[in-house]
């Protein structure tokens, strides 16, 4: 993990941080971590365990729908998971509620 | 066992069935996966899994982030139908005093009704025989009385039977009811002699 990021920062933003790559399309759990690591220049390195109960929680939610499927490397079958309309919205708003936080901070800044 | 199996074994700890077998499915790729590209850069098969173990991090926060996730949509599952299940009761309850107190409430007035009619019936019996003041013709209609009284105690009897009595929980229409066979029995076996003592003393 990036020693710069502060783990809460990222914990409290993990939901928004994988629907948003997941808006970009199906995905399996390690491609999904890879995508994290490529996309930010290695800044969204999480700790890799705590990827699948947040997978497996945002499917609970209705947010996301899972399905297995063969690898093409052979062995165990890999579980995609794709962003469900219900997904869709729940990332606008999040992606929304971060905005008019950033904004605010900015605006905290700005009024001293 | 192998390390692979043990990490797969305390991360799924706590979760049951089909479900624990997928998450295994799923981290045993993800393992096996990850450990190819340490073991294209040198390292062993087991040296490549156990790195890759490593940045998975502690199995059990693993098994309780699952468990987080399933055990407490159970629980909370549970808990909404047990509120379910307790709200119907109450309302089932609710609406079966409300029935009963109805029936009860129109068994009652049906019974007075019928007790009402039956007793008219039986009072121009008793005032004609009064009027007639004739012992043998008495004697006759008090055979005709005890069949009158009998088959309108049994009517009501019969009436209130074939009703929905079994609605009916223990309130006061079984006594009734008890009250109206018992008359029956006794207007049956009741003699002529002291059916006509009753109807000179009325």
């Amino acid at each position: 993990m990036n020693q710069n990021l502060d783990p809460n920062l990222l914990k409290g933003n993990l939901d928004l941080i994988l629907l948003t790559i997941l808006e970009e399309g199906e995905m399996y759990g390690l491609e999904i971590i890879q995508e994290a690591q490529i996309r930010t220049n290695g800044y969204f390195d999480f700790k890799e365990g705590s990827l699948y109960p947040a997978l497996h929680r945002l499917t609970q939610a209705g947010l996301l729908i899972s399905e297995f499927r063969e690898s093409d490397l052979g062995g165990p079958r890999r579980k995609y998971y794709t962003l469900t309309e219900k997904g869709q919205h729940s990332l606008a708003k999040k992606r929304s509620d971060w905005k008019q936080f950033s904004s605010a901070i900015d605006q905290l800044k700005g009024a001293r | 066992m192998t390390n692979l199996e043990k990490y797969l074994n305390n991360a799924t700890r706590g979760i049951w069935g089909k479900r624990k077998l997928e998450i295994r499915e799923e981290l045993e790729g993800h393992i096996l996966e990850n450990a190819r590209k340490y073991e294209i850069a040198g390292f062993t098969p087991d040296q490549a899994v156990t790195k890759v173990l490593e940045q998975l991090g502690n199995p059990r926060k693993l098994s309780f982030g699952f468990w987080e996730v399933y055990m407490v949509m159970q629980r909370q599952f549970m808990l909404g139908s047990l509120m379910v299940v307790t709200l119907l009761s109450v309302a089932t309850w609710q609406m079966t005093l409300e029935r009963n107190f109805k029936f009860s409430c129109a068994s009652l007035n049906k019974l007075i009704q019928l007790e009402t009619q039956a007793n008219s019936s039986l009072l121009n019996q008793f005032s004609m025989v009064r009027n007639l003041e004739n012992l043998d013709f008495n004697i006759f209609m008090a055979k005709n009385i005890k069949t009158i009284v009998s088959q309108s105690a049994q009517y009501v009897v019969t009436q209130l039977e074939a009703s929905e009595i079994h609605f009916q929980t223990k309130t006061q229409i079984p006594i009734e009811l008890n009250k109206l066979k018992m008359t029956t029995q006794t207007s049956s076996s009741v003699s002529p002699q002291a059916l006509h003592c009753s109807i000179q003393s009325f």
